[in-house]
């Protein structure tokens, strides 16, 4: 399943929001909400993108689909840029790359029933008609996705507030996988569900992925989920992927101090481990995307951060080769390293 | 010392449709200092629970049906409202998840924090602010007193949870009930929220009921574990003892669907359908529909919380020692699959 060439390639991209004026009273502001990201997501595989609330992991999700023009920077898919298509190409090109989204309550029409969610894509891109004629081929199509995605026949008929959260999640997949796309993006897509169900929607996109040969970018705040499920993790903060590398290697030897920071974070269900364990506690708070640091925007909160740092922004720089690269001046061997700087005093 | 004791408390919400047994003989003792943590699924009852121990259900339509709630000896469910106003934000306060929510929009936090302080001690105006500003340093705010004249809605989501606890602990309560107190944060905040609830809790010898869905902080922050389920306590352990040996089908699957416990690539052991609706309990052991290892005797009566080894209580017909051989069996099979 798995080639070289690119299935989804970023270039350089750049998404800036304007926020404030007009009406609001409020100065006019430049938010960087993704601020020069390069990746590549070959095919078959999992790219998960990692980092907490605003550091502009869902924007890039969003750009990546076209759903958001870029500001810059481009975004190809299998090697043409989707900026440059007309609407039809465009059409044609959706249809291969498709979204689910990390709330299940409101990214369903309340007012639809569940075969016509599923049916509306397959609908607009002409799969089947519209018409009452068609109505037979569309309850038949829907019923084998959903048959796919693990909810029975019955559920053609119901509204989605008849579903529970993991029952509307399948429902959302199985409208993503509605037009066999080659890439589809999650968005959070089991963060709003109990533990005892997002297992069951985990072990849904893989079997999902090993029976379709699907690529995914897989967008989360949860790290042990991405360990769980992804080939390649970026980790992003403040609108650039900080560290980027195979999954295992990540996560036995992050080189970047925020990545360091968020795997400690991270409570292990295990309690003899935990009481040995030390955790590098972040000072401060995350700066604003609207006022970003100078230099290393990580600067402000870093533990080994050094003069340079607030001067230079570093560059995604290749580490022990294997496709590791970290965007640090000191990059870390271990967390070790954090913790011995917090304790000489000069982190916090 | 025993800070808190409940009683076989059990209640539900009177509904048109019939009545929903929220909390069903539900049955503890917290000690002073000590941090218990409640787990379960949504709907089990966590939240429930933790608002009937502060008579914070409307009622009605909540009712209780059995059961006390002793604090210092006094029941708290027969003190007159006037009495349970002082004890609400005295000697228990709360902490719950969404701090936006918890806070009031339109007052400053120092004079939400002086005002708490003030209804609960006979002290001045200026004493309360004191007392507001100081409780602002002690959760690790810098520069208090000007944070002190800040609106909730001008702090971050970290800032305002620090708030929310410094509101609760500026009256130096015996117990803390802290309902899912990091789940609205980022991972690196919640490690601040939890490191900054350890200290504060050595320091002043505060007992603490932790609601969380999250095991990996339950292994982080509890010494001992309730597992609630369909409005039930199933079972109540130490916290390594349950970890390695939960003596409840439910537990152990709870545990198993985590992906950090999982081979990487290995399907998890999901738990099966969904939670029961309270109005339509199944028969019996309410867990055995969903159950990997229930056979017929589960329909048949609902299995009591019983003492299962010194100290770990499980509410499971099965012999503990059947029940790991069992739970082997689909661990090893489940991580052989490619």
């Amino acid at each position: 399943m798995t080639s070289n060439v690119p299935l989804l390639e970023v270039r350089d991209l750049r998404k800036v929001f304007q926020a404030g004026g007009g009406l609001s009273g409020q100065p006019k502001r430049q938010v960087h909400a993704v601020n020069g990201v390069d990746l590549t997501v070959l095919p078959g595989q999992t790219l998960g993108i990692v980092g907490e609330s605003g550091c502009g992991k869902s924007t890039l999700a969003r750009l990546m689909l076209g759903l958001y023009p870029p500001t810059g920077g481009e975004v190809l898919f299998e090697g043409t840029s989707i900026a440059k298509l007309s609407r039809r190409e465009l059409l044609g090109v959706r249809r291969n790359m498709q979204i689910v989204f990390q709330d299940p309550y409101s990214s369903l029409d309340p007012r639809m029933r569940i075969r016509e969610i599923i049916a509306e894509p397959l609908v607009t891109h002409g799969r089947v008609g519209r018409g009452r004629r068609s109505l037979g081929r569309r309850r038949e199509r829907v019923g084998e996705l959903l048959e796919a995605v693990g909810l029975g026949a019955d559920a053609q008929d119901r509204y989605p507030r008849e579903l529970s959260g993991g029952q509307r999640q399948r429902v959302g997949i199985a409208r993503a996988l509605a037009l066999d796309p080659k890439l589809l993006v999650l968005d959070e897509p089991v963060s709003a569900l109990d533990v005892s169900i997002q297992a069951q929607v985990i072990n849904l996109l893989a079997r999902m992925q090993r029976e379709r040969g699907l690529t995914y970018v897989f967008v989360t705040h949860d790290l042990s989920v991405l360990r769980h499920v992804a080939d390649y993790v970026a980790v992003m903060y403040l609108g650039r992927v900080v560290e980027f590398a195979p999954t295992e290697e990540l996560l036995r030897q992050a080189r970047h101090p925020y990545t360091q920071s968020l795997l400690s974070a991270v409570p292990v269900p295990d309690p003899a481990a935990e009481r040995k364990r030390r955790r590098i506690v972040l000072r401060g708070e995350l700066p604003s995307p609207d006022n970003l640091p100078s230099g290393c925007s990580f600067h402000t909160r870093c533990p080994v951060a050094r003069e340079l740092c607030s001067t230079e922004p570093p560059g995604l720089g290749e580490q022990d080769g294997a496709g590791h690269r970290a965007a640090c001046h000191f990059p870390v061997r271990s967390a070790e390293d954090l913790l011995a700087a917090d304790s000489s005093g000069r982190g916090l | 010392m025993t800070a808190l004791i409940v009683d076989e408390l059990s209640g539900g919400f009177r509904l048109p449709a019939g009545t929903v047994q929220a909390l069903d003989g539900v049955a503890f003792t917290l000690d002073e200092g000590e941090t218990i943590a409640l787990v379960g699924e949504s709907g089990s009852g966590k939240t429930a629970l933790i608002l009937a121990l502060m008579r914070l259900h409307p009622t009605p339509p909540f009712a209780y049906t059995g059961g006390r709630v002793l604090l210092e000896g006094r029941d708290l469910l027969s003190l007159p409202e006037r009495s349970m106003r002082q004890v609400r934000g005295g000697a228990i306060a709360t902490v719950f998840q969404d701090p936006m929510t918890s806070l009031n929009p339109v007052m400053t936090v120092g004079a939400q924090i002086a005002e708490a302080v003030r209804i609960h001690q006979r002290v001045s105006r200026d004493e309360s602010r004191k007392v507001a500003v100081s409780a602002l340093g002690e959760v690790g705010i810098a520069s208090p007193e000007a944070r002190a004249r800040a609106y909730p809605h001008q702090l971050s989501g970290g800032m305002r949870q620090r708030v929310a606890i410094a509101m609760a602990l500026a009256c130096r309560p015996k117990v803390l009930l802290a309902d899912e107190p990091t789940t609205a944060l980022d991972v690196t905040s919640q490690a601040q929220i939890v490191d900054l609830l350890k200290q504060l809790q050595h320091r002043h010898g505060t007992a603490v009921i932790l609601v969380t869905h999250d095991l990996g902080l339950v292994a982080q922050v509890a010494e001992r574990v309730l597992v609630m389920y369909a409005g039930r306590l199933v079972e109540t352990a130490g916290v390594d003892d349950l970890f390695a040996h939960p003596y409840m089908p439910y537990t152990w699957a709870l545990l198993q669907s985590m992906p950090s416990r999982a081979p990487r690539g290995a399907d998890l052991i999901a738990i099966p359908g969904q939670p029961p609706n309270l109005l339509h309990l199944p028969p019996g052991c309410s867990f055995s529909p969903r159950c990997h290892f229930s056979g017929d005797a589960c329909g048949a009566a609902v299995p009591p919380l019983a003492e299962r080894a010194p100290g770990h209580s499980a509410a499971c017909i099965l012999e503990p020692a059947e029940l790991s051989k069992r739970q082997r069996v689909i661990e090893t099979e489940v991580s052989q699959v490619p």
